[in-house]
């Protein structure tokens, strides 16, 4: 069934868009194989949260400089993507970690020590749940940092000189259709994702043991993350494209 | 990078699509006065997310479970096992926890008490507790004799003031960065949950979750649609777009799944047991709401593209409104490809990590255990393909026929 579908995505890729859109077959193949790379990284015993932040930023390298045409502004969208990922790293680990939030838990019925799985693994669980909400949001970031470097540079080009409060405020009124559109894309693909997690809550969960479980916690810290991190993103590409701006135009 | 004439629409000051939804009107430069009140917006923000975690944090009157804090913590290894994965060998080691538990609530408040707790240093299925953490107690008993030190089981953390606090976090940050539409944004996210309440209820009386799904579907396309433009013209049209492509998406995927062999058994979460019927309905389901928010995102830029060019340049031929909708698709289809890559696919690293770890191979895990994300990362990626020609499609005999309409009747 994967090939089938792989199949019809690229035909479709092919048919109804340019050259660019054929690119981004190829760069979606980079993503994949950098996420496998990761992965057996991982797997060979490194740092999960050290391959993650190089990962991201290979990604994000790669969608600024192959994907888009890594002029001025695909450098600071990059910039801006790493930045957030490097503040967002403690932030994770501190929610990540207050609630306990690794781990497989019993609404994963299937993965036991009696199915094979076994837990003998010698892996920190805890730094790989971090990737795992690092790795989800990245796509989205890079979006949003894009979407806002350039259309405040189309701001600068179509009006010329600006001062630095109006380059911030154009950014951030930028940003706020962005957001909006953004947030329900990866809100409605975590949904999907979670829908028969969901079945069970309303089936046999408590309002109390609801909030308190492993599986909801994880889930909703990532959600979470993922929209923080949207926000974030905000500010700093705005901020680094109004300050190069205004030093440039000097 | 974009398209050059939509540039120029920018010159005039109006918005174009994404990256562009704005601009229309340079702000002012930001005055003391702004910036006085950024900074407190700022401060609001601090207090209100401090406030919610003191309040949630310390809500242990409102559990009827005991629930006391961790004090201290005494780890003993007990144990070291070898993982195998037929390559290489790990070390798993087990410890005991002895945990001296202050009470918070209930009969015992304000009693010490103690519990042996197992874990291992992977914690693949089991928690190491650490000192502070809030738990939940349960089978409390008072050993022998005079002033008998309590014992307990320690089943679970306390996680709701995590999960209160990072929803205050977003929900202001949202605020302050977006402002009105941010707040538009939480309301419609909250309406969206209640919604799959009432759908997940439904499901559970007996309905058929696919049928479900597409009036909610519908319905939530409209709500968010009409959030962003009122009630225009480019409401109708990213409706009817949006709609053919969602259902157009989950019929290809809906004939593939006919016809290929699925193994339910590897669904994530899934109640067992199960009906094969009925889980394909449930990842049909699936299909059709991860694809939806990606397929509103292209389609309401493709048709904002159209207003605008028709806007500023009313007599543009459908030949070039086609060819710049294409442009506008290039654009935006790599990093949408991205988010809905990296947001389906990473949620399995941990399994995939356990499975690899437990010596499964590679292309297994994919086959068998990824299918799934894998499955909706595809699917979602057609629909993002699709929403370009349909959008453009509906958007162009839509905006062209009125103009052509018109002109027929001046004549």
């Amino acid at each position: 069934m994967l090939v089938v579908l792989l199949a019809v995505l690229v035909a479709l890729i092919l048919i109804f868009t340019g050259d660019r859109g054929a690119k981004s077959i190829v760069t979606t193949a980079i993503h994949a194989g950098l996420l496998v790379i990761a992965i057996f990284l991982m797997y060979r015993g490194l740092s999960p949260v050290l391959v993650t932040a190089a990962v991201c930023t290979a990604i994000s390298a790669v969608t600024m400089f192959y994907q888009n045409e890594g002029d001025q502004k695909s450098r600071i969208a990059f910039v801006s993507v790493v930045v957030v990922i490097l503040v967002l790293i403690p932030v994770v680990f501190w929610f990540a970690e207050a609630a306990n939030a690794e781990g497989f838990n019993n609404a994963q019925y299937e993965i036991t020590d009696t199915n094979g799985y076994t837990r003998n693994i010698g892996m920190n669980m805890l730094q790989l749940q971090i990737s795992v909400m690092l790795i989800a949001l990245i796509g989205t970031v890079i979006d949003i940092a894009i979407a806002i470097t350039s259309s405040i540079y189309e701001i600068h080009e179509s009006v010329g000189r600006l001062t630095l409060g109006q380059l911030l405020a154009s950014g951030f009124t930028a940003s706020r259709a962005i957001l909006n559109t953004s947030i329900h894309t990866i809100f409605y693909i975590y949904i999907a994702e979670y829908l028969t997690l969901m079945i069970q809550y309303v089936d046999e969960y408590s309002f109390a043991r609801l909030i308190n479980s492993q599986s909801f916690g994880a889930e909703f810290i990532s959600i979470s993350i993922s929209g923080i991190g949207c926000c974030l993103v905000v500010p700093v590409a705005t901020l680094l494209c109004a300050w190069y701006l205004t030093k440039e135009t000097k | 990078m974009r398209i050059h004439f939509l540039k120029k629409i920018c010159r005039v000051g109006i918005d174009r699509p994404r990256s562009i939804k704005i601009c229309y009107h340079i702000p002012m430069n930001m005055n003391a006065k702004q910036k006085k009140k950024l900074i407190y917006k700022i401060l609001i923000l601090l207090l209100v997310t401090a406030a919610v975690f003191l309040l949630v944090k310390n809500d242990y009157a409102l559990y009827d479970d005991t629930i006391g804090t961790i004090k201290a913590v005494e780890m003993k290894e007990t144990d070291s096992k070898k993982g195998f994965d037929g390559k290489r060998e790990y070390e798993e080691k087990y410890y005991e926890q002895t945990l001296t538990i202050k009470i918070r609530n209930g009969q015992y408040q304000g009693e010490f008490l103690t519990a042996k707790h197992t874990c291992t240093s992977s914690g693949v299925y089991d928690t190491e507790y650490e000192k502070g953490d809030d738990v939940f107690v349960e089978k409390i008993a008072a050993a022998e004799g005079k002033n008998g030190e309590l014992t307990g089981n320690v089943t679970g953390t306390k996680r709701d003031y995590v999960v209160a606090t990072v929803a205050a976090l977003l929900f202001t940050l949202f605020l302050l960065v977006a402002g009105r539409e941010g707040g538009m944004t939480i309301v419609s996210l909250l309406l969206n949950v209640a919604a799959f309440y009432v759908v997940l209820r439904l499901y559970l009386d007996g309905h058929n979750i696919l049928f479900l799904t597409i009036p909610m579907v519908v319905f939530f396309t409209a709500m968010l649609l009409v959030f962003m433009h009122g009630l225009s013209r480019r409401t109708w049209v990213s409706l009817i777009a949006v709609l053919v492509t969602a259902a157009v998406t989950t019929l290809i995927a809906a004939v593939v799944l006919r016809f290929s062999v699925v193994d339910y058994e590897f669904m994530e979460y899934l109640i067992q047991p199960y009906d094969p019927v009925d889980a394909g309905y449930i990842f049909l389901a699936e299909i059709l709401i991860g694809a939806l928010g990606a397929i509103m995102d292209v389609v309401v830029t493709i048709v904002m593209t159209v207003d605008q060019i028709m806007l500023h340049n009313p007599d543009t031929d459908r030949r070039s409104l086609w060819k710049s909708c294409r442009t506008v698709g290039d654009d935006v289809v790599g990093t949408m490809l991205g988010i809905m890559f990296f947001a389906n696919v990473a949620a399995s690293i941990p399994f995939i990590m356990l499975c690899m770890r437990n010596g499964f191979s590679f292309l297994t895990i994919l086959r068998y255990n990824s299918f799934f994300e894998l499955a909706r990362f595809l699917t979602g990626s057609i629909g993002i393909v699709l929403a370009i020609p349909v959008a453009a499609f509906v958007a162009v005999i839509w905006y062209t026929r009125k103009r052509d309409g018109k002109a027929v009747g001046s004549c």
